[in-house]
């Protein structure tokens, strides 16, 4: 069984450093049945809001919500996809311009269930996971996060 | 009757107004009354869209409720 029934922490405090993304994938060289590795990881983009440049989101979470969310969202994606194992980090608090605070690693046997749970997880966590990003602006105003489509 | 104990979460963009991410209530007897006493409180919270949580699970109708019940404003979310 590739899936459990355990209810896991998603968060990190801070930015999801590439130190600890190169450890995960490293974790996986002894699971000799996986093929692929799908990997998304989400950066914090310098948009310019009310003409002032974002310098980093302050990310916040309704944490019990959100967790609960995350293991409903894991079991649809584990009946779903052929997975051989699936991690999922979301940063909260601050992380600034260009370092990154989503990372989903999805991989399988195969490259395809690996790829395409690893794009729906993303898209599911955006719609449906009680997080905010407040978007700290250069002049110390903020606004807040809107996720597109 | 016993009194009626609940906590309100305010999340996201809410907190620009609300000032504080929790409030206590007494003895109110269901959210639809709850939401018209924030929205008194919080004016700001008759313009802003929000889903209404019921101890973590989202709800679309009145609902009554009881002590220890957990009442959560949650603007659209953002995560990723």
């Amino acid at each position: 069984m590739s899936s459990d029934h355990r209810v896991r922490n998603i968060f990190i405090q801070g930015a999801i450093s590439s130190g600890f993304i190169g450890e995960k994938i490293a974790d996986h060289a002894a699971k000799k049945n996986i093929g692929g590795h799908s990997i998304f990881l989400g950066q914090v983009r310098a948009d310019l809001k009310e003409d002032k440049e974002v310098t980093g989101i302050e990310y916040t979470s309704y944490e019990e919500m959100a967790l609960e969310k995350m293991h409903e969202i894991r079991q649809a994606i584990f009946a779903k996809y052929e997975l051989t194992c699936m991690h999922v980090y979301h940063s909260l608090g601050l992380v600034s311009v260009g370092e990154i605070s989503l990372f989903v690693f999805a991989s399988s046997v195969h490259r395809a269930p690996a790829i395409e749970a690893c794009r729906e997880v993303v898209e599911r966590i955006k719609k449906e996971l009680p997080v905010w990003g407040k978007e700290l602006l250069s002049d110390h105003s903020h606004v807040w996060k809107e996720n597109r489509n | 009757m016993s009194s009626i104990k609940i906590s309100v979460l305010f999340f996201g963009q809410i907190t620009d107004y609300t000032l504080v991410n929790r409030i206590e209530l007494n003895d109110f007897k269901d959210t639809d009354t709850v939401l018209h006493y924030l929205k008194t409180m919080f004016p700001r919270l008759k313009e802003s869209p929000y889903q209404l949580a019921l101890d973590k699970e989202i709800i679309h109708e009145n609902t009554l409720l009881t002590s220890h019940h957990t009442v959560a404003l949650l603007p659209p979310y953002a995560g990723g």
